[in-house]
């Protein structure tokens, strides 16, 4: 939330929030490898979820408070209603083409 | 007044919203920002080194500071965006470009744990072995 409001509105600084991302992110990565290598499976799959979920968090976050700053929805796209479309991206089903999409700010 | 018709914005008053020409510089800003160049993962790939080692050697400060460099924040802030905006091809490519620079930072820990064997698990590295509710919290609010 942080981050997506400090990128909407300009006078907000970017830099340090982009930390505050990293740091649910780049620590949990760092121990899935060390604990892989050290043969400790259970630290490392554990690092996993939590990286996994951190990461899923973070975009949803950012997601709520663009939507919060009221960024629209592109209107030109695939023809389908926009929840279709963001379930559609969410599950990772978004086999159809979408290639000339036009962004409608 | 009546209750039905409060709608979100309402609610939230003098919430700042984007004007049209910001929410256009926004788009432009997020579509650089999500582009997985040479930089990038060079600079995933030492963050992630400084990571694995602040980790191994059991410094906060160090791990604080592979914080500092690394520069997941453009694919992700735009990952969000592009989900409210269901913008499929930017939403794509920002996630594509988190996976690779993931993937790429992935293999720095990998070396430098293979170069400690031996070492006890820190206390760094058990906290983020161990995760509950908090912590899923603590990555929603930076976000």
């Amino acid at each position: 939330m942080t981050a997506a409001y400090a990128t909407g509105r300009s006078n907000v600084m970017t830099t340090l929030a982009g930390v505050a991302i990293a740091a649910a992110l780049v620590a949990p990565l760092a121990v899935v490898g060390i604990a892989l290598t050290h043969g400790n499976p259970l630290i490392s799959g554990n690092a996993a979820i939590l990286l996994i979920t951190n990461l899923v968090a973070i975009i949803l976050g950012a997601a709520l408070v663009f939507r919060m700053l009221k960024v629209h929805f592109s209107r030109h796209g695939a023809g389908m209603p926009t929840w279709v479309r963001r379930v559609k991206m969410l599950t990772i089903t978004d086999r159809f083409e979408s290639e000339e999409m036009v962004i409608d700010p | 007044m009546s209750f039905g018709k409060i709608r979100f914005n309402n609610i939230l008053g003098g919430f700042p919203i984007l004007e049209p020409d910001e929410r256009l510089d926004l788009v432009q800003q997020l579509e650089q920002s999500a582009q997985g160049n040479i930089a990038f993962i060079m600079m995933m790939v030492l963050s992630t080194s400084l990571a694995s080692l602040g980790l191994l050697a059991d410094s906060t400060a160090v791990v604080i500071g592979a914080m500092l460099v690394a520069p997941l924040m453009g694919p992700l802030v735009a990952a969000g965006h592009s989900l409210v905006q269901a913008n499929l091809s930017l939403f794509r490519r920002s996630i594509g470009v988190a996976g690779i620079g993931l993937g790429i930072g992935f293999a720095a820990p990998l070396i430098f744990g293979a170069l400690n064997p031996g070492f006890e698990p820190t206390l760094e590295i058990e906290a983020r072995g161990t995760p509950d509710l908090l912590d899923l919290c603590i990555a929603f609010f930076p976000g």
